[in-house]
């Protein structure tokens, strides 16, 4: 099991409509259990279209995305949203949090959708202990838990956007530009942070800033991986 | 679904406003609409109590419904009179058990004048088959005497012994007073719920007795009698406006209502106080309609603004959208989350409704009482108000389909793109 590929794609075509011109075509590629990705993406490169295949929102119209080698493209929604949510924990560029939800339960929403994260983040304690001990872990002090998100800073907020990717702990982590609304002194400290506790999680990190590159296991350009030519 | 419940309620608190205000729109809406449904059954209510165990109404002639408001209802006035010997005749019968007669046409302070005998407290029944009883004192004896409905007493504070000086005409304030013939009052009747509570009754006598000096509906100049010396007079009635007929047998009803009808020395109308009712709702029935109607498009006005707030609503709420999509809701879990807050919208503004509109008949019952005797009863919801709070519900919960729907379709198509 551990040898199997956290993420395969095998000669991925991606278009919206039948007719639509082909927006992504990925012939293989593959990610290793544990490794950090940086995947380095310009806008317009098909990165979200990638994102989406990855966490099961769209199916390719060829080929086949395995994740944790299932057959993640040719299950029904429902099955891929129930995948989603049980093995992959994601993170925005920003607006990561529902407004209406304090901390806690911002950090605890996978836990209502999965019982798999539920019963994984409940090992050795409740899952409101689990979400406490993760969201300290991000330093965010006690006194946040019960606030209204929008009395956090933009950089507390992706702190709990990370316990709430990481919580009753998925494979696979993708992050989408997470750092962007981020300056510089945070944004470093932000990956360190979400290394530190990904453990031994898969990771995606999408990120337009060549700058970060160096600080991961392995840097891919969509741009390399897509064969799609844009003229 | 329990936590996509709760999600969805503490999304639907966390605005508010918007949603507070489609929430007082359906609920002023379905107060309006249980309000006139209540009110409608009420006046039913109302007009099938006053009257009861009277077999004929016989007034002049004119149309059934007209002499059912004047005589029975005290509403509007009588066209003519009939003639003291047409209305022995009639009563004389014997197939007629008893008869009532009423003479009207004097006021108050805005409470109409009954003149009539005792008959009227013998045999006049309300509700179910109930009979009048005095809470104080007695009857009228003396020519002077008036006995008082409950809400008269109430109204004015009236006691046993209190003076009054009735009033020519039925308005509410009248010029011309008969002050030189004061009464007394000598009873007070039990409140009925019916027009017998806002009358003051006195004696067929003590009509003519007040008219002896007039002539032609003003007092004659120069010839003033004064009240002892109206005693003196010839005070047996000439003239009564109407009256109220009980039968031996219920069979010969009909037979005595042709009678009546083809009466050869007078124009005479005698009508089936059932049969008037039935007519009269048929007049209240356009009224009833229309009231109805507006109510409908008022609620389902307040329907149109919270399918707008509901749309409203959608773009800015995509990113809500992505975020649940990301923690694994499926579209249609997006979907449900529509018409849950649509269901929310609904259920909070029918409950409210509910308590406004016992709030407003606890608010309007005095006034309503002293205005027509109506003791406006708080009673639980009808069926029929229940259907009607269950459609909103459902109507509002079906119209959260189309948010929903749209919803759906982001959900699937935006995926985790957040298009701010």
């Amino acid at each position: 099991m551990n040898k199997v590929p956290v993420v395969q794609l095998h000669d991925i075509e991606f278009r919206w409509t039948r007719r639509a011109p082909l927006l992504l075509r990925i012939p293989r590629f593959q990610l290793e259990r544990g490794e950090h990705l940086f995947l380095l993406g310009p806008s317009g490169s098909g990165k979200s279209t990638l994102i989406n295949l990855l966490a099961g929102i769209v199916r390719p119209n060829c080929g086949e995305v395995r994740l944790l080698d299932q057959p993640l493209s040719q299950w029904r929604g429902a099955r891929r949203d129930r995948f989603r949510v049980d093995h992959i924990g994601l993170i925005f560029q920003q607006f990561n949090l529902l407004p209406y939800l304090s901390v806690l339960e911002n950090t605890l929403l996978p836990c209502w959708f999965s019982a798999r994260r539920r019963d994984h983040a409940a090992r050795q304690c409740s899952i409101e202990q689990q979400a406490h001990a993760l969201l300290s872990g991000l330093g965010l002090s006690d006194e946040l838990l019960h606030q209204p998100v929008t009395a956090l800073s933009v950089g507390q907020q992706q702190r709990v956007a990370v316990a709430r990717a990481l919580i009753g702990k998925p494979e696979l982590i993708i992050a989408d530009e997470p750092t962007s609304a981020l300056d510089a002194d945070t944004r470093d400290s932000f990956i360190k942070l979400l290394f530190e506790h990904a453990e031994d999680s898969t990771i995606i990190f999408v990120s337009h800033d060549r700058a970060l590159a160096p600080l991961f296991h392995r840097s891919v350009s969509i741009t390399e991986l897509n064969t799609v030519d844009r003229g | 679904m329990k936590y996509l419940l709760l999600i969805s309620l503490k999304s639907f608190r966390n605005r508010k406003a918007s949603v507070g205000l489609s929430i007082a729109a359906i609920l002023v809406s379905v107060v309006l609409f249980t309000g006139v449904l209540y009110v409608r059954a009420e006046a039913k209510q109302w007009f099938v109590q006053t009257i009861s165990g009277t077999d004929l109404i016989v007034g002049a002639r004119s149309g059934p419904v007209n002499l059912l408001l004047y005589a029975v209802f005290r509403i509007g006035d009588a066209t003519n009179n009939i003639s003291w010997q047409s209305y022995r005749d009639i009563a004389d019968d014997p197939e007629v058990a008893w008869t009532i007669p009423l003479s009207l046409g004097d006021s108050h302070r805005g409470y109409r004048v009954l003149g009539t005998n005792l008959d009227y407290f013998k045999y006049l029944r309300y509700g179910n088959k109930q009979p009048l009883e005095l809470a104080q004192g007695l009857v009228f004896h003396d020519l002077y005497d008036a006995v008082i409905g409950a809400e008269v007493a109430d109204a004015l504070h009236y006691k046993l012994g209190q003076e009054i000086v009735l009033a020519h005409g039925a308005g509410k304030i009248s010029f011309v007073q008969h002050a030189d013939k004061p009464f007394r009052v000598v009873g007070i009747l039990k409140r009925t719920g019916t027009p017998v509570d806002r009358t003051v009754h006195v004696s067929l006598e003590a009509i003519e007795a007040i008219h002896v000096d007039w002539q032609s509906g003003m007092p004659a100049p120069g010839q003033h009698i004064d009240a002892e010396a109206a005693r003196q007079r010839d005070l047996s009635p000439k003239l009564i406006t109407a009256f109220l007929l009980g039968m031996h047998s219920k069979i010969a009803t009909f037979q005595m209502q042709r009678t009546i009808n083809e009466y050869p020395d007078e124009p005479l109308l005698a009508i089936l106080p059932g049969v008037a009712l039935a007519q009269l709702w048929q007049v209240m029935a356009v009224m009833e309609n229309i009231l109805q109607v507006i109510a409908g498009f008022v609620v389902l006005t307040g329907m149109t603004g919270l399918l707008i707030t509901l749309l409203s609503t959608l773009n800015e709420r995509r990113r809500e959208m992505a975020v649940l999509r990301s923690v694994g809701a499926g579209p249609k879990q997006i979907f449900f989350l529509f018409v849950f807050e649509a269901f929310w919208i609904a259920a909070a503004a029918c409950s409210g409704a509910v308590f406004v509109l016992y709030a407003l008949l606890a608010l309007a019952r005095p006034a309503v009482q002293s205005a027509t005797g109506v003791a406006l009863l708080i009673q639980p919801l009808a069926p029929l108000q229940w259907l009607l709070l269950g459609a909103v519900i459902v109507l509002a919960s079906l119209l959260g389909l189309v948010p929903g729907v749209i919803a759906y379709r982001h959900a699937l198509h935006d995926g985790l793109t957040m298009r701010v």
